[in-house]
């Protein structure tokens, strides 16, 4: 088996992979990236963004931020981490600048830089490859090397040849995002189905602490298309309505903060309209004048191009015909709730010499490409720091595959969680009894050694090991905390508990209760 | 869901090695091996040197008539909205400083 030595190895070369690599030459040290694809368009910026959200302007204060942070994840988010990680996005974004990105030193929203951002993915990836030792593409991460509670590298499949070969590196950092393609999705998904939740996967595998993911997050989006729609109903202040005309969210929401309530609320609103009949749900854009539909389709064009092509298979013309609304399938990831690996500020995790940022990490509820590129600067800078010789021998290692047909065990996974563990088809509801059926079928799926092209087969595995840890978070959590993202039929009373529920897995599970401070 | 011009393809291969997903297969011709892998992102369409990819809408979400190309023109990309074959909409925008 072939060993490559690094002292920072990068699980995924996406936002914060890139940017860590920037960070880690300037501190010094040599990192490798290991990416599944290729690195000029992958993961979630694949197609571009039109704003840097989770961005520090001039006059706002990290404080500030954290605020803002918390009341979105109705209460829960690590003060710890939103204030060392919004502090570093005005650097990030400078770096991105320097390199050709159009920054516009626009607001959008509050915490939000507007960028022409089709080519943010080109840009990381020039900056990557002027930083990283070496990038290796078509490159898959499926276990690390824990000894103690040390990392000492990871064992990667090579997709090109189908060979296993190990990094060895004093620290190994997690940047492949969140979890998509756990649930069964009822058109495009809005999160890559590139990103199957690997990192969380290696972390759980390898022992590391996972919290808080019973919070699943479920956003509402463009029926259909399954666009962002943040640009629409925040840039353009349009409402949310019902079949019959009701602005809902005033009429109905205003304890939560109405049109600008937690994104959550603005999931869970739609979703009992739809529950009680009241649909379609509509963003109302009637008075959007041609020069700025011009401007939301061109944003789009930045962001989500098959949007363009929506609005001409389908007629719309904002004045006549408003666009639909409905919340998709539900994901597991960082970027807009707490779920994720546990980490510390320096962005270490519970394993020693294991790094994690970005999608992968959890902690802080409204995170975006801002917060992405941070923690990857963070992390690297963490692993500057780490100092000492690493004489691990890896072992022989090869994925198992079996003879069973990964498609038929990701079809029933998506299937068992979309009707027992609260998909769009159960309106996002749940219960322990509804859970436990999941938790045992996601329990037999993981007993199967499955076959077919590696790829996929790796991807079914990190996805039912993120299921089942899922799975476990929600049925321990006895309320109902965060409607849609985590809420119960049989503890429907809506709670204000304030604590952060962390899992471990070595053989056995452990889960205990952690403050947010 | 993406659709493939053969005569137009050079067999380049960039397409495949582009997708973010691994959802396109070369054997001999590049294929969407895996079109439930698809996020209909566009990269394999910027990508490919000889515009011989187009975006159409899953058929659930609508008219299978109307297609998406979109040209990198360096330092802007250019989307057109064909109907029928017939281009019938444009527009660009501005990618790179
Ligand atoms: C459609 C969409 C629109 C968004 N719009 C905005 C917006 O307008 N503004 C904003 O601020 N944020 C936006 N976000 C959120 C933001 O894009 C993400 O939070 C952020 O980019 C995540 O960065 P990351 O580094 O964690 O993950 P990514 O950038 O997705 O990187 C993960 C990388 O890991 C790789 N990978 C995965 N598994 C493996 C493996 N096994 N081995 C090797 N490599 C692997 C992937 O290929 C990918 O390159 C949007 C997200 C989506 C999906
Ligand atoms: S549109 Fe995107 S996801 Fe679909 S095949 Fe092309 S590159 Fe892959
Ligand atoms: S990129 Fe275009 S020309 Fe090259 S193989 Fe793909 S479709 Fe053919």
């Amino acid at each position: 088996m072939e060993i490559i030595s690094a002292d920072l190895a990068i699980v995924g070369g996406g936002t914060a992979g890139c940017m860590a690599s920037y960070e880690a030459k300037k501190q010094g040290i040599d990192a490798i990236i290991i990416e599944k694809a290729r690195v000029r368009r992958s993961g979630c910026l694949a197609p571009g963004v039109n704003a840097i959200y989770s961005y520090l302007h001039e006059g706002e204060s990290p404080e500030n931020y954290y605020e803002f942070v918390k009341f979105q994840g109705m209460g829960l988010a690590r003060r710890d981490l939103a204030l060392s990680m919004i502090k570093e996005t005005p650097y990030a974004v400078g770096i991105l600048e320097n390199h050709g990105l159009p920054v516009l030193h626009e607001r959008q929203g509050r915490f939000g830089m507007r960028i022409y951002g089709e080519h943010i993915k080109p840009i990381l990836a020039d900056i990557a490859i002027e930083s990283a030792e070496n990038i290796i593409e078509r490159a898959y991460s499926f276990d690390l090397a824990v000894e103690g509670s040390r990392v000492y590298g990871v064992y990667v499949f090579d997709l090109k040849n189908q060979d296993v070969f190990f990094v060895k590196a004093k620290a190994v950092l997690i940047a492949t995002g969140g979890a998509s393609g756990l649930y069964r999705n009822y058109t495009v998904p809005w999160y890559p189905q590139s990103n199957a939740g690997t990192g969380y996967a290696l972390a759980i595998r390898a022992g590391a602490e996972i919290e808080g993911f019973e919070f699943r997050f479920i956003p509402p989006r463009i029926k259909d298309v399954n666009s962002p729609i943040g640009v629409t109903a925040v840039g353009f202040r349009a409402p949310l309505v019902n079949a019959e005309g009701e602005e809902f969210m005033k009429s109905g929401y205003q304890e939560f903060g109405g049109e600008t309530a937690p994104i959550a609320i603005r999931a869970f609103a739609p979703s009992r309209e739809y529950l009680e009949g009241r649909f379609p749900v509509y963003i109302n854009t009637e008075s959007i004048t041609e020069e700025q539909k011009e401007k939301l389709i061109k944003l789009y064009l930045n962001a989500w191009p098959m949007f363009y092509l929506f609005i001409h298979a389908r007629g719309i013309d904002f004045a006549e015909k408003m666009l639909e609304v409905m919340p998709c399938e539900p994901y597991i990831s960082g970027s807009h709730t707490v779920a994720g690996i546990w980490i510390y500020e320096n962005r270490m995790t519970s394993v020693d010499g294991l790094l994690a940022a970005g999608d992968a990490a959890g902690g802080v509820p409204l995170k975006h490409v801002g917060g992405a590129l941070a923690e990857g600067i963070i992390a690297a800078r963490t692993a500057s720091q780490i100092k000492g010789e690493n004489g691990f021998k890896p072992e022989e290692r090869y994925p198992e595959f079996g003879d069973y047909s990964w498609r038929d065990a990701e079809e029933r996974m998506q299937f068992v969680l979309d009707h027992y563990a609260g998909g769009v088809s159960r309106y996002y509801i749940y219960n322990e009894h509804s859970a436990r059926i999941a938790l045992n079928e996601i329990m037999n799926l993981q007993s199967l050694r499955l076959d077919g092209k590696a790829v996929r087969v790796l991807e079914t595995c990190d996805r039912l090991a993120v299921a089942r840890t899922m799975l476990e978070h929600m049925i321990e959590r006895k309320e109902t905390r965060m409607p849609p993202f985590q809420m119960r039929s049989d503890y429907p009373k809506l709670s204000s508990s304030n604590y952060i529920l962390v899992s471990r897995f070595d053989g056995q599970k452990h889960s205990f209760r952690r403050d947010y401070v | 869901m993406i659709v493939f011009d053969y005569d137009l393809c050079i067999k380049c291969g960039k397409c495949e090695k582009i997708c973010p997903c691994l959802a396109i297969e070369m054997i001999d011709f590049p294929k969407l091996a895996y079109p439930d892998k698809c996020w209909h992102c566009c990269a394999c369409i910027k990508e490919c040197p000889s515009n011989a990819i187009k975006l159409r809408l899953p058929p659930h979400i609508g008219d299978q008539r109307y297609e998406m190309l979109v040209l990198d023109r360096q330092n802007t990309m250019v989307f057109q909205i064909f109907f029928s074959g017939r281009m019938i909409d444009e527009m660009s925008i501005q990618v790179r400083k």
